[in-house]
């Protein structure tokens, strides 16, 4: 009789608890392998954000409250267009760049999009040289690129960089969904709510709620809308230092009728979420050790106890103590790797179709994940039945046959 | 008794209500364009402001309220102590006979009331919203130099501003690399040359507030970007390259690369 023969009939010897050991294994696994799926996903859309919105301020109506930072326009409620100038002509360090939207709903061919009014940077930066000679005190660079006439306008920076240069009142940029679903391409003509829009730009799939709008000039959209001079959010491509020097307070006192939050507060919540979870795959693994651990530990003893008897048939006929060793050892790897690589599969299948609902990011499968599930599940499992399988090769076959 | 009494106490109400409303109407905006029929004449007093080389206070209002009327005394008492330097222009926004100097400015959606000091030059100098005094009325005041650049900059051009110890006629004296930065049919439209003395004390503020080192040999170019960022100094050997070069390093966007995330300068997690 073979190794491989002895170890497949130990393994379905006691089905019943087998499934059992299994089980907790498997599902100990999934858990943690979901959970860190979702997690480093999350956490990397949180990074990338906050990369390219880490120092950006949002001026908002008090009364809205955000989730979303791309959605931060999407309200009904306004503030006015005013704010734009005050806060442009302020002595205030770090608002060189400021992006003032206003949304609303347009029904396209039956489908849904938003129109969003920006104002360009060249209607407004003029006022921020109203300071005077005060403005060449101001810092150099802090988010904001010095712009000159003969600079090149690609507008397609507008997702990047948020912020336009220039923008004329029949100019239209599409996002990457509209344009698809309604076949446009450059210099195509768009007629939103009985008027014409040229289609100046298409502008490249960002992944977010950006990609299901149509840019126009503020001005434009505020006709339409027939809402007069007001905007939805002004958005304000920070200056890293300036904030931490407290730009936030400084932009509250000047509009005390607003509301003025950063990305990292926005992001708060999330960035809350993603250290919640990874508290909770650290007591999951905490869990699966103990008790899984636990559980397969007293399953091998209680069959090398059931089971004494063979193994002292099999020591008699001259089976050595390593030998049965190996034997409830290479048991526990083969339970410990099938629980591993279960648990990975369906870890992943989970956190690849629940991730995007819970975390609203899209998640894909991590290779390295099946690793450290292999490593975790056969360590858990070698390590619980260390003991049983060194008790198992100490029997006395004498002693076992006195039973009998 | 009683009547006397009572009739001398209207006389009184009615007396120091004449005399209150005399009061206002010494505060009192001009009418506007549209309630007397006339042609703007903003932007003619403009224009008679700049060729008799002196700054215009343009007062933009919308509807006269308590807080227009107060803007609007305190800038005509201040405007009055320095009639040699500067006018003041009255501007209701809502009249469509102002729209042009309305859209020129940009004041459409402006808070109101609001005054902007105007240069000779047509660059404005300083914007005040609301609430002022005669002292900031007076910082508007700068010099030749600054206005120049201002105005530059306001048309969202690069400013050559260059320090030499005698400005000659035309750009002439300036550096070879500014003057070749102009030539370049590239930049050229999109450049100014402003020409200052380092010996001329009008200046010696305005140059401290560029940071420049004034003790550097002459000449040297200070290059500046709109709204009003400096991006390099150059002295008299550097070439056209290297100024285009500092341009083109200046327009790399700063936050790229995640200088602005956790990483970098932006908040930590």
């Amino acid at each position: 009789m073979r190794m491989r023969t002895l170890v497949w009939r130990e393994i379905f010897e006691r089905k019943s608890q087998l499934v059992t050991s299994f089980l907790a294994i498997l599902l100990g696994i999934t858990v943690i392998v979901s959970i860190k799926n979702i997690t480093f996903y999350s956490e990397k859309a949180v990074a990338r954000e906050m990369d390219s919105l880490g120092a950006n301020i949002l001026i908002m109506p008090k009364s809205v409250t955000l989730q979303d930072y791309y959605a931060a326009d999407m309200q009904g409620d306004t503030i006015p267009e005013e704010y734009v100038t005050q806060l442009a002509m302020s002595d205030l360090q770090g608002l060189d760049n400021l992006s003032p939207k206003l949304s609303m709903p347009v029904e396209l061919q039956g489908r849904s999009f938003t129109l969003t009014g920006i104002l360009p940077k060249s209607e407004f930066q003029a006022k921020a040289a109203w300071a005077g000679a005060g403005i060449f005190t101001r810092p150099a660079g802090c988010g904001a690129m010095p712009t000159m006439a003969f600079a090149g306008d690609d507008k397609k920076t507008l997702v990047r960089q948020r912020v336009i240069e220039n923008l004329e009142q029949d100019e239209s940029l599409v996002g990457a969904d509209v344009a698809t679903a309604l076949a446009l391409k450059e210099g195509d003509r768009l007629s939103l709510l009985g008027r014409e829009f040229k289609v100046t730009a298409l502008l490249p799939q960002t992944g977010t709620i950006d990609d299901s709008r149509v840019f126009a000039h503020l001005h434009t959209v505020q006709e339409l809308a027939d809402k007069g001079p007001v905007v939805s959010a002004i958005e304000v491509v920070g200056c890293c230092q300036e904030i931490s020097k407290g730009l936030v307070g400084k932009i509250n006192r000047l509009l005390p009728e607003a509301k003025v939050v950063t990305i990292t507060q926005i992001a708060d919540a999330q960035i809350k979420m993603n250290h919640m979870m990874s508290r909770l795959s650290a007591i999951f693994l905490v869990i699966i050790v103990v008790v899984g651990g636990a559980g397969i530990a007293n399953y091998m003893f209680a069959n090398v106890y059931e089971r004494r008897r063979e193994i002292g048939t099999l020591m008699s006929l001259g089976a050595t103590s390593f030998l049965i060793q190996r034997i409830f050892l290479l048991k526990a790897l083969l339970l410990g790797i099938a629980g591993g690589v279960g648990g990975y599969l369906l870890g992943t299948l989970l956190a690849v179709v629940l991730g995007p609902k819970l975390a609203g990011v899209p998640v894909l499968p991590m290779p390295v994940l099946a690793l450290w599930a292999l490593l975790i599940s056969t360590g858990l499992t070698l390590a619980a039945s260390f003991f049983p399988a060194r008790r198992a090769a100490r029997l006395d076959p004498c002693a076992t046959f006195q039973e009998i | 008794m009683k009547r006397s009494v009572f009739s001398l106490l209207m006389v009184a109400i009615l007396g120091s209500a004449v005399v209150a409303q005399d009061g206002l109407r010494m505060a009192r905006l001009p009418e506007s364009s549209a309630a007397t029929g006339r042609q703007s004449g903003a932007v003619a007093a403009l224009d008679r402001a700049a060729a008799a080389n002196k700054f215009a206070f343009v007062f933009f209002w919308k509807e006269q309220n308590p807080q227009t009327d107060r803007a609007w005394g305190v800038l005509q008492a201040a405007a009055g102590k320095m009639s040699d330097w500067a006018e003041v222009v009255s501007v209701q926004t809502s009249d469509p006979a102002e729209k042009p100097l309305v859209d020129r400015f940009g004041t459409s959606r402006a808070p109101m009331p609001l005054v902007l000091a105007v240069a000779p030059c047509g660059a404005v100098t300083k914007a005040f919203s609301s609430v002022f005094d005669e002292s900031q009325l007076r910082s508007a005041f700068v010099s030749p130099g600054t206005q120049l650049c201002l105005k530059a900059l306001q048309d969202r051009k690069l400013v050559l501003l260059c320090v030499v110890d005698q400005a000659g006629p035309n750009g002439s004296g300036a550096p070879m690399a500014a003057q070749e930065f102009k030539a370049d049919q590239r930049f050229g439209a999109a450049s100014e040359i402003v020409l200052v003395s380092a010996t001329d004390e009008g200046e010696a503020g305005f140059l401290k507030e560029l940071r420049v080192d004034t003790r550097a040999p002459r000449p040297f170019t200070v290059l500046l970007a709109p709204p009003g960022s400096v991006i390099g100094q150059f002295d008299g050997r550097a070439s056209k390259d290297q100024l285009l070069a500092k341009l083109a390093a200046a327009q790399s966007n700063p936050c790229a690369g995640g200088a602005c995330g956790p990483g970098g300068c932006g908040p930590r997690k």
